[in-house]
C-alpha cells in the first residue's frame, strides 16, 4: 500500500467531512436567522407606528377655526403624557368589570363614536340611555354631553367612569388599581417625574390624549384650501346646507354649541328631558346639544338616542311637518325636495376626515 | 487672634438667636369648627336626634366647604384660608390655622359656605377641591357644598336613608351663602394664638326657614329644593368661644 497517498486521501475525506459539517451548520444558521429577522423588523415597525415624539403632540390650530375654549398651553401636552393618556383610554382597568374601556364605546374608525349602536352600553349587561357622541375638536366645546352637564374637558372622564351603566367605578378605586400596577407607575413617572398617581394627573393625562383629537382635513376642508374641487352635486348640497342647516350646524365646527328642541317625538321609554335636566327650565325640555356634523357619515345612527339609522331618515324627518314644539330655524327645511335632500347628503359625505379616523397617534396601542 | 475669634463667634450666635426669635411668629389664629346638634356636640352614628317634626335621626356623614375665610378688622379683611373642606369624621380638618397681621381691632370672621363659580369651572384640581374627596358631582359638573347623610325611621327613601347633597353655582340652584360672625373686639399678637371656636349646627340644616320632613323629603341631591336647604344652612354657624393661648417659648 502506498502510505503517503493513503494518508493524503484520508486527509481529503476528513477535510470534506469537516467542510460538509461546517457548511451545513452555517447554512442552518442562516436559514433559521431569516424568521428572526422578520420578527425584529415587525417589532421595529410596530414601535415606529405607536411611538409618540414631540412633533406628534404639537397642536395645529386649523385655519378659520375660532379661538379654543380650553387652554392647551396651560396643559402642555408631552409625548409621555400623551402616551399615558392613550394607554388609559384603551385600558379596561378603568372599569368595574375589567372588561370595558373608553374605547369600548369611543371607536376611532367611527370618529370615536359607536357606530351602529343607538344607545351606549358598557359594563356587561347594561344599556345606556343616550347615543355615544363623536370625540373630535373637543377644545372648541364649552360643555360636554348631550345636555351639556359637564363644564370642563378635564372632568368629563369622571361622568362615564362613575356611571353604574358605563364603567361602573369610583375615582378612588381606579387610582388604587393604577397605583398597584407597576407599568402604570412607570408611565406616570415618565409623564410627571415621579410615581405619584393623583386624580389631577390621571384626568389631565386623558385630557392630553383628547385635546389632540382635531379633525379638520376632510374633503370639505381641502376644498376650502383649494386642494380639491367639489362635484356639482356636492357644490349644490353645500349651498343648500348653508341655506337650511348652518344656522345651527354652523361652519367650521358644524355646531354652534347651542341646545335646541327640534320636534323629535319624545321616547316614552327613555323619558329623557335633555338640557332641562341641567337647567330646570321648561324651555329646555327635550332640548339637546347641536352635534358637530364632521365625520357624520361614519357616526350613524343619529340623534341623542340614535333613532335614525341613516342620513336619509334624518333628512326625511327635517322635511316632515310636525306639530310638536320646535325651533323656528327648522321651518325652511320642510320645503326641501327629495333631490335636494340627496344633494345635502352628498355634501355631508365630504365632511369625512379619513386622516383623523386613521391617525396612528390615536390607534389602540395594544396592537390588534 | 483669639479675641477676633471670640468676636466672630458672638456675632454668629447673635444672628442665629435673632433669626430664631423672629421665627417664633407662628400661626396666631386658630379656627376650630365644632359639629353640634343644637346644644350638644355631634355624635356620629347615634340615633338620638329629633327634627322639627319630632322625627328621630342619626348622622353618618357631615362635610362642608368654606371658602374665602377672613378675619375682619375695622377697615380690613385678613385672609385665613382660601378653600377648606371640613369633615365631621376628621378632627384635623376642623382646625384651620393662619398667621394674620398683629392688630387690636378684630371683630368678626366671614366666609362663604360653598365654592364660587370660577372654581367650579376650573377642571381637575388638587387639595380640598380634588374630586377624590367625594364632593364633586361627576354627572353634572360642580361641587357639593354641604353633604349631610344619615338614617331616620320616618324616611321614605330606600334603606331609610337621609341624603342631602346641596350644591350648585349657576341657575337653577345657586347655593353659595355668605356668613359673617361678629364678636367683641379682640387683639391678635404674634406671641400667642387666638382660638375661635365655631359651632356648626346640623339641626339648622333641617329647619328654618324650611322645616324638613323626612317622610316627604329624605333625599335632595340635585337642583330641586337645593336653594331652600341652602337658605337653611346659612344659619348653621355661630361663635362658641374665643380663647387666648400663649405659644410655648
Amino acid at each position: 500500500m502506498n502510505t503517503s497517498r493513503h494518508t493524503y486521501s484520508v486527509f481529503v475525506m476528513r477535510a470534506v467531512l469537516v467542510a460538509c459539517v461546517v457548511f451545513g451548520g452555517v447554512r442552518t444558521y442562516f436559514l433559521n436567522a431569516e424568521p428572526n429577522g422578520d420578527e425584529d423588523e415587525a417589532a421595529a415597525a410596530r414601535e415606529r407606528f405607536f411611538r409618540i415624539d414631540s412633533v406628534d403632540v404639537v397642536l395645529k390650530y386649523p385655519e378659520g377655526f375660532p379661538a379654543p375654549l380650553y387652554d392647551v398651553k396651560e396643559l402642555r401636552p408631552t409625548p409621555a403624557g400623551f402616551v399615558l393618556g392613550r394607554s388609559l383610554f384603551y385600558d379596561p382597568i378603568l372599569s368595574g368589570d375589567y372588561f370595558t374601556s373608553c374605547a369600548s364605546c369611543h371607536q376611532q374608525f367611527s370618529a370615536f363614536a359607536h357606530v351602529d349602536h343607538a344607545l351606549s352600553h358598557a359594563v356587561i349587561g347594561s344599556t345606556g340611555f343616550r347615543n355615544v357622541p363623536a370625540l373630535q375638536n373637543l377644545i372648541w366645546k364649552d360643555a360636554f354631553m348631550w345636555d351639556g352637564a359637564i363644564n370642563h374637558l378635564e372632568v368629563q372622564p369622571l361622568a362615564p367612569l362613575t356611571n353604574p351603566i358605563e364603567l361602573n367605578e369610583t375615582l378612588p378605586h381606579v387610582l388604587e388599581k393604577l397605583r398597584a400596577d407597576s407599568s402604570y407607575r412607570e408611565l406616570f413617572r415618565r409623564a410627571y417625574g415621579d410615581t405619584a398617581i393623583t386624580s389631577k394627573r390621571f384626568l389631565r393625562a386623558l385630557t392630553q390624549f383628547m385635546v389632540l383629537m382635531v379633525s379638520a382635513n376632510s374633503r370639505y376642508d381641502k376644498m376650502l384650501r383649494k386642494e380639491v374641487t367639489f362635484s356639482a352635486q356636492e357644490e349644490q348640497g353645500y349651498r343648500l346646507f348653508q341655506e337650511h342647516c348652518s344656522s345651527c350646524h354652523s361652519e367650521p365646527l358644524f355646531s354652534d354649541n347651542s341646545y335646541r328642541v327640534i320636534g323629535l317625538p319624545a321616547d316614552t321609554a327613555l323619558r329623557d328631558s335633555g338640557r332641562a335636566r341641567v337647567t330646570g327650565l321648561a324651555d329646555d325640555v327635550f332640548a339637546f346639544k347641536v352635534p358637530s356634523l364632521r365625520n357624520v357619515a361614519r357616526t350613524f345612527p343619529y340623534m341623542h338616542d340614535g333613532r335614525f339609522r341613516s342620513l336619509n331618515a334624518v333628512l326625511d324627518f327635517y322635511r316632515t311637518t310636525t306639530s310638536l314644539p320646535h325651533d323656528p330655524a327648522l321651518r325652511s327645511a320642510r320645503a326641501l325636495s327629495e333631490r335636494e335632500a340627496q344633494d345635502i347628503i352628498a355634501f355631508l359625505g365630504t365632511l369625512t376626515d379619513t386622516s383623523f379616523v386613521r391617525d396612528r397617534r390615536f390607534a389602540d396601542p395594544r396592537g390588534y | 487672634m483669639l479675641r477676633l475669634l471670640r468676636l466672630v463667634c458672638m456675632i454668629v450666635i447673635s444672628v442665629i438667636a435673632l433669626m430664631g426669635s423672629a421665627r417664633i411668629s407662628a400661626q396666631n389664629i386658630l379656627l376650630r369648627f365644632v359639629p353640634m346638634v343644637q346644644q350638644r356636640p355631634l355624635v356620629l352614628d347615634s340615633l338620638m336626634y329629633q327634627n322639627h317634626f319630632a322625627q328621630l335621626y342619626s348622622v353618618t356623614r357631615f362635610r362642608w366647604y368654606c371658602t374665602n375665610v377672613r378675619i375682619l378688622g375695622e377697615s380690613t379683611q385678613e385672609r385665613i384660608a382660601d378653600v377648606i373642606l371640613c369633615d365631621a369624621e376628621d378632627s384635623a380638618s376642623l382646625r384651620v390655622s393662619a398667621t394674620v397681621p398683629v392688630s387690636q381691632g378684630y371683630s368678626g370672621v366671614s366666609f362663604v359656605i360653598g365654592v364660587d363659580s370660577l372654581r367650579n369651572c376650573t377642571g381637575a384640581q388638587e387639595g380640598a377641591l380634588d374630586p377624590i374627596n367625594g364632593m364633586f358631582w361627576s354627572w353634572n359638573s360642580g361641587y357639593i357644598f354641604v353633604k349631610l347623610e344619615g338614617y331616620a325611621p320616618a324616611s321614605s327613601a330606600q334603606g331609610k336613608k337621609l341624603e342631602y347633597h346641596i350644591g350648585g353655582y349657576r341657575p337653577p340652584a345657586i347655593c353659595t351663602r355668605s356668613v359673617t360672625l361678629p364678636f367683641q373686639t379682640i387683639s391678635v399678637a404674634d406671641h400667642s394664638t387666638v382660638q375661635i371656636d365655631i359651632a356648626v349646627d346640623v339641626a339648622q340644616i333641617l329647619t328654618q326657614p324650611h322645616n324638613i320632613n323626612f317622610q316627604e323629603r329624605p333625599v335632595v341631591t340635585d337642583f330641586r329644593y337645593a336653594q331652600e336647604m341652602a337658605d337653611n344652612y346659612q344659619d348653621m354657624f355661630r361663635i362658641l368661644a374665643i380663647k387666648n393661648i400663649p405659644l410655648p417659648r
